[in-house]
């Protein structure tokens, strides 16, 4: 079983940094996990109104095993590339980039927060082969686009204990939980899952243990906002991101007034969605947060037209752009590939 | 910012600093002047290693009052100390393999007719002694089943596991150390507290075999001493770099205990190991579902809110029953957070 822990501000795959000894450009690339937004891979929709939407050119229909297929099938690619980490929620994400409205149904918990099995078929696959390969899952569990799916605050607390004990009762030990995508974006309906209670999340996360092993837990905030205390204070790595951050020296001062934030104590930051790119210029914001020590992840919701983006089905899980392979070069060259 | 623990003394911190608006801390306190009328309480407040209030009506700050069943929480975390030490393989142990007197009891013997050990008592390990699920000395209670709030099982626990230590005799139970050395040794001294004990009893008939089930030791403590023991549980056992209680067992200490979760309806599942919790909502609703509690008779409680940071102690409080938190002082003191 491929493991993951964290020292001080380092993460560690199988008791070793993670890219031991690499520098870039001056920077020391160790200990980082450098990751990509793939929250889509377990995607479906229930919305027969909206279904439609996500239809495959080649078939005319959508097909949520065919895309956790071609998901499971591009992972080696981006592990061979030096990407050490995915980010993938239970609840997905915007399927089409940024929305308001979100119609479709896209969540892998009844309205009681219990596991509808196909979903949990597909994410037991990523699972599975991530672990295969090395690599590290940062499993989201809501969603705001999703939440309110939850009726009642006890089925978001019973969606993620299940969540928490079906990873451990599988023995997963690559799994970083992110109790949320961007807790503080306002349009979560259910106020644990705010600012000002997520921590209880996040204490509820760790407070689960089987053999003595317990789960890494925190959660995520929106482009450009840095952490507030309590989340801070519980968290055992800090995820923030940098969409709508179009400034790289923006992305270098998020690293270094979270750690300036009350609470906070030697631990991992990472970007694990940022969509702004440039990766052929010197400065960029991934480059920006490995200078200052951050982690960075790729977030490129593209189109629902198979070729462009990671974030709207129908998803082309492959480099099948300039731009991804572009960011995926730039992993390779940076990681020592 | 490294974790900020108290040397002889407390430091202080004002309320705006510690992250409270000050006006909704007031109210906290204004609750408490309008419903203490001839009585009496003493709260201290805790947020982030520093006292932020501390408000006494009639009684003196350094007055060490008795515990109560708060002392309960203590014995789950020696415990906790004690099965990180080796002397026990596990919660899962069976008391009658290490302090097999608890079981001579016959009937004539309990402390009341109908009350004495069974059969079926045999076989209480000691995770159902600290998760009040025992049934021991109860007719009809399987270990295990049935959540039963009940002081004689905790008394037996106390000394099977101070006889581990060799501090504990039937013979001689008042002349014996009993748990309180552990005590003494493994969590006063640690965190720097100036408590005192005593030895309490039942007033019971002749024939009870009191030296088994009876006796125990309790801790009297000022409401600045039990911020001390909230402040190392909120830091989930770690006191000043060292790990005084293991962090795993309080974290599970501090939630609903399986037996409870397993075999009881969901409104009792607020008991974990000796800890009084609300991680599902069922003890204080509109408080913190991280937040548990140690709670004694005489409105004795040590509330810990780790997601807050935050520590309350009440010695005295004025509720009768704890739940009557969840829209009392607690609540002012978590809606003043910011």
């Amino acid at each position: 079983m491929t493991q993951v822990t964290i020292e001080g501000e380092k993460f560690f795959i199988d008791g070793q940094p993670t890219y031991a000894g690499r520098i870039f450009r001056g920077y020391e690339i160790e200990g980082l996990l450098l990751n990509s937004r793939m929250v889509q891979a377990t995607f479906d929709d229930a919305n027969p109104e909206t279904r439609s939407m996500w239809a495959y050119p080649d078939t005319g229909e959508w097909d949520a095993e065919r895309n956790v297929r071609e998901f499971l099938a591009a992972l080696p690619i981006y592990r061979e590339h030096g990407l050490l980490a995915v980010t993938v929620n239970f609840q997905g994400g915007s399927p089409q980039g940024y929305s308001k409205a979100q119609p479709w149904i896209n969540t892998a918990f009844t309205p009681d927060g219990e596991f509808k099995p196909a979903y949990l078929e597909r994410m037991q696959q990523i699972l599975d082969r991530t672990d295969e390969l090395g690599m590290v899952v940062i499993l989201g569990i809501f969603y705001f686009g999703q939440d309110e799916h939850l009726k009642d605050e006890a089925a978001v607390i019973r969606a993620l204990d299940n969540s928490v004990n079906w990873v451990l009762e599988r023995g997963y030990q690559h799994v970083l939980i992110e109790v949320n995508n961007e807790c503080d974006v306002p349009r979560y309906e259910h106020p644990i899952l705010q600012p000002g209670r997520v921590a209880e999340l996040i204490e509820w996360v760790k407070g689960i243990t089987r053999n003595g092993r317990r789960l890494l837990a925190g959660t995520s905030y929106g482009g450009g906002r840095i952490p507030h205390e309590p989340v801070v204070r519980a968290s055992d790595f800090l995820l923030v991101h940098g969409n709508g951050v179009s400034d790289p020296n923006r992305i270098a001062e998020m690293v270094e007034q979270t750690r300036e934030l009350p609470g906070y104590h030697p631990m991992p930051i990472l970007f694990n969605e940022d969509d702004h790119f440039d990766f052929d210029k010197p400065l960029n914001n991934f480059m920006a947060a490995v200078s200052r020590g951050a982690s960075w992840g790729y977030f490129d919701p593209g189109l629902s037209n198979y070729q462009d983006g990671y974030q709207c089905p129908p998803v082309n899980w492959g480099l099948s752009t300039e731009r991804k392979q572009q960011f995926f070069q730039l992993v390779k060259e940076m990681t020592g590939r | 910012m490294s974790t900020i623990y108290p040397g002889a003394e407390w430091a202080r911190v004002s309320p705006e600093e510690a992250g409270f608006e000050t006006a909704k801390l007031e109210k906290a306190k204004q609750w408490l002047e309008n419903y203490v009328g001839d009585g009496r309480y003493r709260v201290v407040i805790v947020r982030g290693g520093r006292v932020v209030a501390e408000w006494n009506h009639n009684l003196e700050r350094e007055a060490q009052l008795w515990l109560a069943s708060a002392t309960k929480s203590i014995f789950s975390s020696i415990l906790g100390i004690v099965i990180a030490e080796g002397k026990l393989p596990s919660a899962d142990a069976k008391v009658i393999d290490y302090y097999p007197e608890a079981f001579d009891v016959p009937e004539g013997t309990g402390p009341k007719p109908g009350r004495y050990v069974f059969e079926k008592d045999r076989a209480i390990t000691f995770r159902q002694l600290i998760s009040n699920t025992s049934g021991y000395m109860k007719p009809g209670e399987e270990p295990g089943q049935v959540f039963h709030y009940q002081t004689y099982g905790m008394n037996i626990l106390t000394h099977a596991i101070a006889k581990i230590y060799g501090l504990y005799d039937t013979n001689d139970p008042e002349g014996s150390p009993g748990l309180k050395q552990l005590v003494e040794e493994k969590l006063r001294k640690p965190v720097g507290a100036t408590w005192g004990y005593y030895l309490a009893n039942f007033d019971l008939h002749s024939e009870a075999r009191i030296n088994i089930f009876g006796y125990y030791d309790g801790v009297k403590a000022s409401a600045l001493d039990m911020a001390r023991l909230g402040w190392l549980w909120r830091n989930w056992g770690r006191w000043e770099g060292k790990q005084v209680i293991p962090e795993e067992w309080l974290r599970e200490a501090t939630r609903a205990a399986p037996d409870i979760r397993a075999n009881c309806p969901p409104d009792q599942w607020r008991y974990g190991y000796a800890f009084w919790t609300n991680d599902h909502g069922q003890l204080w609703p509109s408080l913190p579902r991280d937040s548990y509690a140690a709670s004694g008779a005489g409105s004795k409680h040590i509330w810990v809110c780790p997601s807050l940071d935050l520590v309350v102690t009440q010695s005295p409080g004025l509720w009768q029953d704890q739940a009557e938190n969840d829209t009392g002082l607690l609540r002012f003191v978590v809606e003043a957070c910011m």
